[in-house]
């Protein structure tokens, strides 16, 4: 079972809940899709090993072959292929590498070449893989990266993954697949805001969803009546606590220092796994 | 100077206040030297996901624009406005169309030689 976390508001919790499940759950992987800036790995054990570069291409024009006839740009969504009245301008990080230009360039003047856009680093051990994509620095677009993390094998019963806050490309790459997906949200008008953004996409993409309400007992209840309205399955509240909060400070996982916490947990998943049968 | 110049614009009519951004702009006001008319043009470029300033810049380059006053422009804007061989100018907001070319045809607006804001993504 693939089960996407996600919160459209950053730091409401994603990757707490993520890295605890994943400490607790038997036979899991978890893949940190959070291209920009994960963390999940500082909380585990073991250092990541680089698995694998991820390259993403983009066009080369041959000014000898092009004739400015200006079929490149005129098809280009992005904006990243202009020709002018001189050469082919390519801005190559707008480029998504869909190699539309290639095929519709009439003198064969275009070819793609890679460039490093990220890397996947891995940790394996008996029954728990886990996975990170790291986009480089000053790219645009992690897509290709995640696109990448999603395509890699994994045998384990569970697939937990930990998606990046928001709405947009790198989001929706992560939930592709999944069968379920959690929103971890915190009772801040921020966080409801932030939630109903994530709960049109995922009723959009027709994926399955419950909402763990995190750092319960503040802000106000107004996340409560706007579950109750919407009809949304509430499937747990973890009360905050500033033991808790200082456990995830010290990059330690709550559920092996917290035994409530840890039912909490147990309960959700539960809960997630009755859905999802 | 060059004949055709544009005038990132709020309104397709000369008296309307000249734009505050270059790339998503509602409108140019293409002023004719030659003619001492205006030609207003809606921006094919102001809903871009990304790339207004490339598409801006190209639009403005088919129309043979030789000048371009702007309030800012992004790094790939600049390389694509002088790609097409365009001299760019910056005036200051808050003026009119018709105001800021004044300012230009009296030589009182700085030509910029360098990108003024970065992309913001």
């Amino acid at each position: 079972m693939k089960i996407a976390i996600l919160s459209g508001k950053g730091g409401t919790g994603k990757t707490t809940l993520s890295v605890n499940l994943f400490s607790l759950l038997k036979n899991v992987a978890l893949i940190d899709t959070d291209i920009e800036e994960p963390n999940a790995h500082l909380f585990l054990k073991d250092t990541p090993s680089l698995k694998d570069t991820v390259n993403k291409g983009y066009p080369i024009v041959d000014d000898k072959k092009c004739t400015l006839c200006g079929e490149c740009g005129r098809h280009c969504n992005f904006n990243a292929i202009i020709p002018t009245k001189k050469n082919v301008m390519v801005f190559a990080d707008l480029c998504h590498d869909c190699g539309l230009c290639k095929m519709v360039c009439p003198e064969n003047a275009i070819t793609y070449t890679p460039k490093e856009v990220g890397k996947i680093f891995e940790i394996q051990q008996p029954e728990k893989t886990f996975y990170y994509g790291l986009l480089e620095t000053g790219e645009i677009s992690g897509v290709r990266i995640i696109e990448n993390l999603k395509e890699i094998d994994i045998n384990n019963d569970t697939i937990l993954i930990d998606c990046p806050p928001g709405v947009a490309c790198n989001t929706n790459t992560s939930i592709d697949g999944a069968d379920y997906a959690i929103i971890v949200s915190e009772p801040t008008p921020f966080g409801i805001s932030d939630m109903t953004m994530v709960v049109e996409l995922l009723q959009k993409r027709g994926i399955p969803f419950g909402v763990v309400i995190n750092k319960a007992g503040l802000g106000n209840d107004d996340i409560y009546s706007y579950l109750e309205n919407e009809h949304i399955q509430l499937l747990g509240e973890i009360p905050f606590t500033e033991e808790r909060a200082s456990i995830s400070a010290a990059g330690e996982c709550i559920v092996d220092h917290d035994e409530t916490f840890k039912n909490i947990l147990e309960n959700i998943i539960l809960k997630v796994k009755e859905v999802h049968a | 100077m060059g004949q055709k110049i544009a005038i990132a614009a709020n309104e397709k009519k000369p008296d309307s206040l000249a734009a505050t951004r270059f790339a998503r702009c509602e409108c140019f006001a293409i002023y004719d030297r030659h003619s001492d008319s205006f030609d207003c043009y809606d921006n094919l470029a102001k809903g871009e996901p990304s790339g207004a300033g490339n598409k801006a810049a190209k639009m403005l380059g088919d129309l043979d624009v030789d000048v371009v006053l702007v309030p800012e422009v992004g790094p790939k804007a600049y390389d694509m406005l002088h790609a097409f061989d365009m001299d760019v100018y910056k005036y200051d907001k808050n003026q009119t169309v018709k105001e800021v070319l004044n300012d230009f045809l009296n030589q009182k607006l700085i030509r910029v030689t360098a990108p003024s804001t970065k992309g913001k993504h």
